[in-house]
């Protein structure tokens, strides 16, 4: 078996144990499953949060925007660089606090709590289900087709296999699973893309003699307008390319759960530095590589293989061993979360919440495993069919999840007067424009990204819908009010105590009730007792 | 700089060092509200 099999392999067998670790802590309650009992530390919480927004995509996608379109498409990069950033400095502190003082579980949940309306609920539900199946059906083609190429596997092979692993360690660990393998896998990207970077980069004469060859071939490739200018002028573009990382995070819910699962507020400032660190390291590298294809592999005939083709053609051997471990982490990272959050949507926020109730914890955490093993299965009889344009799929589906949720997470904190008649607009009018703008290529027509379009309906339907919605109660009042001065905030919630104490204080509360009604004799002295 | 027309130069290479020091802003301003809390909790607040 070739040394960069073999590594793999060791490397899966790393994530199935990861896994396989977690499954009793994971089975403890409803609470360690969907969100590792909220003691997730800064490390795990900021690297896992930025392996799971790259995807795939990082590897195969953005080199291959970089190779076509030259230096153009580091605006995203740019926007990538700061994502986490911004999401954890804007929603951190006051999402953590406020999903633990309204007791929601999951990010749907959330805004269903947030502002009191089960319509919110099942619109948020329906959209996230759909996109965040669709997300992590693309992130399943993309692992076959970089296991398939860099191993010699069939793509069916490839697929069951890669997809296979994410679908036992997710369905066992659980979230704590999900944001520790994250984490790993988040390093594994950084060492693999940063090992091809400083071999590779010297090879083309530093970024000077990068930038040198690239004008000799086309001088428009180091133009920030895009190959042959073709969006010359159109800051709406650029615009939408940078906002689309740089705030969209904030509104998918596989990332803004990290917040939730934070072991407290105080994390938040030192997730921020891992975050900057990690991102400035990262981010750039894969698309400077894209760049540097152009001059190395310029007749390559699949773009999205340039990292594959750049290691495997120009350093063999181990660096090509840790490329491919690092490329699957990549879309493993962001597919376990993925389906990690499907599964809690479905589990806590349709079948908990309207079709049994009464279940019991046990009953969730099952039918949370099995709606993730029977998503997964779908997506790989699907994902044998390989459909073309996956990365296509993959900023589609991001678009619609970060245009649908963006407004209404962001609103959560900062709006008091948010409410579901705004969240309801913002919902549909920021994912409908942003497929109304897809689908019939508006931005060529009006200069406008369609994120950025997606966006300002949103915001405009946040602000308009609020009007007529209704204020929000008193006890949501207090509760935002409570996230946002951190020095209110009781101490037995920070501890996350809350949430276990939570039935027996409802008990207490009835007890204390009922303890009012005039008792016999023999009753007050049991008490007393 | 680095063979790039000035535009590029200009608009697209200050950006890891504004997000770094963005990141660094946040990090103390998060860290003097911790510790404002902090002296809250400690009831710090009520003797000052």
């Amino acid at each position: 078996m070739n040394l960069d099999i073999t590594i793999f392999f060791i490397y899966l067998l790393g994530m199935l144990a990861i896994g396989l670790y977690f499954t009793r802590r994971a089975s403890t309650s409803v609470d360690h499953y969907l969100l590792g009992n909220r003691k997730i530390g800064a490390p795990v919480t900021a690297v896992s949060m930025q392996s799971t927004s790259m995807s795939g995509f990082m590897f195969m996608g953005g080199p291959a925007q970089a190779f076509q379109e030259g230096w153009h498409a580091l605006w995203y990069a740019i926007g990538d660089a700061g994502g986490s950033i911004v999401n954890l400095s804007v929603l951190g502190k006051r999402m953590r606090r406020l999903s633990q003082l309204i007791g929601a579980l999951s990010p749907i949940e959330y805004l269903e709590k947030r502002y009191e309306s089960a319509s919110v609920r099942v619109v948020g539900s329906v959209i996230a289900i759909i996109f965040l199946f669709a997300y992590a059906f693309a992130q399943f083609i993309a692992a076959g087709k970089a296991l398939e190429s860099l191993s010699g596997f069939s793509y069916e092979l490839a697929l069951i296999i890669g997809v296979g692993v994410i679908i036992i360690y997710t369905v066992a660990g659980g979230y704590l699973a999900v944001a520790v393998s994250g984490f790993i896998q988040g390093i594994i990207m950084l060492i693999g893309v940063t090992a091809i970077g400083v071999m590779a980069i010297p090879y083309v004469g530093g970024i000077s003699g990068l930038n040198e060859s690239l004008r000799a071939i086309d001088p428009t490739y180091l133009s920030i307008w895009g190959r042959d200018l073709i969006y010359y002028g159109q800051w709406g573009v650029i615009l939408g390319a940078v906002l689309i990382y740089a705030i969209g995070y904030m509104g998918l819910p596989h990332v803004t759960v990290r917040h939730m699962s934070m072991q407290s507020p105080k994390t938040v400032k030192n997730a921020i530095i891992w975050s900057a660190a990690f991102n400035q390291l990262f981010t750039f590298t894969p698309y400077i590589l894209g760049l540097s294809a152009i001059v190395l592999l310029p007749t390559i005939s699949d773009p999205e293989m340039v990292i594959p083709e750049l290691a495997y053609t120009f350093f063999p051997g181990v660096l090509a061993a840790l490329l491919l471990s690092a490329i699957m982490a990549a879309i493993m990272s962001t597919c376990d979360s993925l389906l990690m959050q499907a599964g809690t949507t479905l589990s806590r926020d349709v079948y908990h919440r309207f079709i049994n109730p009464k279940a019991s914890h046990k009953q969730v955490l099952l039918v949370s495993r099995l709606c993730i093993l029977v998503g997964g299965i779908i997506g790989i009889v699907l994902a044998t069919y390989e459909p073309p344009a996956v990365f296509t799929l993959v900023v589609f589906a991001f678009g619609v999840l970060g245009n649908t949720f963006l407004v209404p997470y962001v609103a959560s904190v900062y709006s008091k007067k948010a409410n579901k008649g705004g969240v309801l607009c913002a919902m549909i009018g920021g994912a409908g424009t942003n497929i109304v703008w897809e689908t019939f290529t508006l931005q060529n027509v009006t200069g406008l990204h369609p994120f950025l379009a997606g966006l300002l309906i949103s915001i405009i339907g946040m602000v308009i819908g609020n009007t007529f919605g209704r204020t929000p109660s008193p006890p949501i009042l207090e509760s935002f009010e409570l996230a946002k001065y951190n020095h209110r905030i009781p101490k037995n919630l920070e501890k996350g105590i809350s949430d276990d104490i939570a039935p027996e204080a409802k008990n207490i509360s009835r007890f204390i009730n009922s303890s009012f009604r005039p008792r016999s004799r023999g009753e007050a002295k049991i008490l007393e007792e | 700089m680095f063979n790039l027309p000035v535009e590029t130069t200009w608009l697209m290479l200050p950006w890891p060092f504004i997000w770094i020091t963005l990141a660094l802003v946040m990090f103390f301003k998060f860290r003097r509200d911790d510790k404002l809390e902090e002296q809250w909790e400690n009831g710090e607040n009520e003797r000052g």
